[in-house]
């Protein structure tokens, strides 16, 4: 592990990749602050600027944009009740009634230290299991790896959504636009309908770009923008208290973060919440959650973070991302002609080591802009959306034609553009579409081959591997159990629930209006 | 937050109804196609057109349950949609007139990128949308116009070297 850590460091502190990384983080706070804006979006926006620069260096910047626009998306979250990521959804019920209790710079110092400590732990923990991982997932062949990912389907179906057969439609609908294009199996054009455009498959960087982009925007249009809190630079001290308060909540945050992250599929909104809930349910100071308790900020931000680096053990072990971010950064591999897999690690040890390495950069240059300056890019919340979404819209469009320098390519963002404003108006979880279809075609290439091993006996060359079984018992009991559980049970009570999010973000914001009308 | 949680008896959506019937209907033209392709190769090994057909069969059944389930129960676990909420607070016609008005001013840039090359019809979609649908100031909304339109030139063109298709332009470049 010394020797791929030495590459990763000598990697990583090129003086380029630093810069990169700067940009990155810097870009990507600057994103998850700005409204309509989130790290998927980001990346998926930004991918065109990277086609020119080596893989490594793309994808630290892409890396720093994801998890630059976490901490973002916290400042949203704490000033304007408005989170900026899902994820910092559970950061607005104690965050925001900090800010209120006049606390707001302690809300986002606590927020950015929990963050970062969480990160550091996470990422040494990248540094000793990747490779374990790695190793482990060697021994897969494509039985194994297609058990995985049906799991991967399963767990962000299970999560995404408050219903459960609207995720599985999702990700299956995902699946089915992948399928269009020609069957690497044997050649034939699928629903190409005789273009030659769709002969490549659907161009799932422009989809990505269309869905988030243009869709969140557009949904954006008729939501007015809150004044921020403001919180100064000397707001930013934290008391022993705080201190001494915070110090469990990140370790279970931690904790709880990464365990959820390297499950393929579950993402860091439901680290968070979860994170959330068992501060809810253990902490000392459990009857103030919800009032204003700093342990609400900093456990779910740890977890966020935590879970952040721990969705990258699947991503770049078994190709199976951990949520949208990262399926759309598994989209940027791709297109740099590299495949996620366990073969990496041999493959491209400088890749694989100096990605993980710029991490551990990345959060440090985080802690250092986001601890004095979170006040300054709080400034950001007071720009004008009409100049801002034209711009953003121009930008996408542009970076969309850059990928594969086709109009074609800006057809299909106005397609699914409207696609994904439709979904955001219903509600309507757009990560299970975008893993369908971004592991869609790994998932038939592993299935065709699982089948070709059995001599077309796909039941029977499944049941000879008890690892693929296990996986998908586990996939099964996944989608099934909740509910059965939950119908042996009765009408008991459920715990807190990424379902609940918009019920929340609507009862933080209550008070919202308020203040701006005393302001 | 346990009341935030609960599933709530309603009337069932229309507009939800009608969203889980093209759900449906999705996979019912890929499982529909799906028969154009081989479902198995040689030995019965998995063919080209297995997965759509299996995918395509699950959508189908899928949509087709959500519609059941909405039309039956109408219940709503908040947050799984917010339209009815939405609807109930109603989109005003202005929005709708403002989010028609996007649209349309996107598609018509798209439609004219062929004809004008790729900046010119963007740099004239973000002017319309801050000065005619945002009602920006002119001088700010010009300045930003023409600045996004030579940050791109230089970026993608001019660094990234991007072969950006000019349209009648082609000549001047």
């Amino acid at each position: 592990m010394l020797e791929n850590l030495l590459i990763g460091f000598e990697a990583a502190l090129s003086l380029e990749n630093l810069l990169w990384c700067f940009i990155g983080v810097f870009l990507g706070t600057v994103i998850g602050i700005l409204p309509g804006l989130g790290s998927a979006t980001g990346v998926a926006i930004l991918i065109p600027l990277t086609l020119t620069l080596d893989p490594l260096t793309a994808l630290i910047m892409l890396a720093g944009i994801y998890h630059g626009s976490q901490y973002g998306a916290t400042i949203t979250a704490i000033l304007i009740a408005t989170p900026g990521e899902a994820s910092s959804v559970v950061s607005t019920l104690d965050g925001y009634q900090m800010a209120r209790k006049g606390r707001a710079g302690q809300a986002l110092a606590i927020s950015a230290l929990s963050a970062f400590a969480a990160s550091i732990v996470t990422v040494i923990l990248l540094f000793t299991l990747a490779q374990f991982f790695a190793n482990i997932a060697l021994g897969f062949g494509p039985v194994e790896i297609m058990a995985i990912m049906l799991l991967g389907f399963a767990t962000i179906s299970m999560f995404s959504s408050g219903n459960l057969l609207l995720g599985m439609a999702m990700c299956a609908v995902g699946v089915l636009i992948g399928t269009v294009g020609i069957d690497m199996g044997t050649g034939v054009a699928r629903f190409t309908f005789g273009s030659v455009d769709l002969f490549s498959g659907v161009p799932f960087i422009e989809v990505m770009i269309g869905l988030f982009a243009l869709g969140e925007l557009l949904n954006q249009l008729d939501k007015g923008q809150p004044k921020p809190i403001r919180a100064r630079f000397r707001d930013l001290m934290l008391t022993k208290d705080d201190l001494k308060r915070s110090v469990m909540p990140t370790v279970r945050g931690t904790g709880i973060g990464f365990g959820v992250g390297i499950l393929p599929g579950a993402g860091s909104t439901l680290a968070s919440f979860l994170a959330y809930g068992t501060e809810k349910r253990f902490s000392k100071n459990r009857k103030q959650m919800g009032g204003g308790a700093i342990e609400g900020v900093a456990a779910p931000d740890a977890a966020t973070s935590a879970a952040a680096n721990g969705a990258f053990i699947p991503t770049l072990t078994l190709g199976v991302p951990g949520g949208a971010t990262t399926a759309v950064l598994l989209g940027a591999f791709l297109l740099y002609g590299i495949t996620p897999g366990p073969l990496l690690f041999e493959q491209e040890p400088r890749l694989v080591w100096g990605l993980l390495v710029s991490f551990l950069i990345g959060h440090l240059l985080l802690l250092l802009l986001n601890l004095p300056l979170a006040p300054v890019f709080a400034q950001l919340l007071r720009l004008r959306y009409g100049y801002l979404y034209p711009l953003i819209i121009f930008t996408a469009f542009i970076g969309a034609f850059a990928i594969s320098n086709n109009t074609f390519s800006l057809w299909v963002v106005v397609v699914f553009g409207i696609v994904g404003y439709a979904m955001k108006r219903m509600n309507f979880p757009i990560a299970p579409l975008v893993l369908g279809l971004v592991i869609g075609p790994m998932f038939e290439k592993a299935l065709v081959q699982s089948s070709a091993l059995g001599g077309g006996d796909l039941m029977g060359i499944v049941a000879e591997s008890p690892t693929a079984i296990v996986i998908l018992v586990a996939a099964a009991l996944l989608l099934v159990g909740p509910p059965v559980f939950a119908m042996i049970r009765g009408k008991s009570a459920k715990g807190l629930q990424i379902a609940d999010a918009d019920a929340m973000i609507q009862k933080v914001q209550e008070p919202v209006a308020a203040d701006e009308e005393k302001r | 937050m346990s009341e935030a949680i609960q599933t709530h008896r309603h009337s069932a959506r229309r507009a939800v109804i009608i969203a889980y019937g093209v759900i449906a209907l999705i996979g019912a033209l890929f499982f529909a196609l799906s028969f154009q392709y081989d479902f198995h190769r040689y030995e019965d090994q998995v063919g080209p057109g297995y997965l759509p057909r299996i995918a395509g069969a699950v959508v189908l059944v899928l949509g087709i349950a959500l519609m059941i389930q909405e039309a039956r129960t109408g219940s709503v676990l908040l947050g799984d949609s917010g339209v009815e909420e939405e609807q109930s607070e109603g989109m005003s016609r202005k929005t709708v007139i403002k989010l028609l008005t996007v649209f349309g001013i996107i598609i018509l840039a798209v439609l004219l990128v062929p004809v004008l090359g790729l900046i010119p019809p963007l740099v004239l979609l973000v002017a319309a949308l801050t000065i005619f649908v945002e009602r920006m100031p002119v001088l700010p909304s010009l300045a930003v116009t023409v600045g996004a339109a030579v940050v791109a030139y230089a970026l993608f063109v001019m660094v990234l070297r991007v072969p950006i298709p000019m349209g009648v332009f082609e000549e001047l470049f």
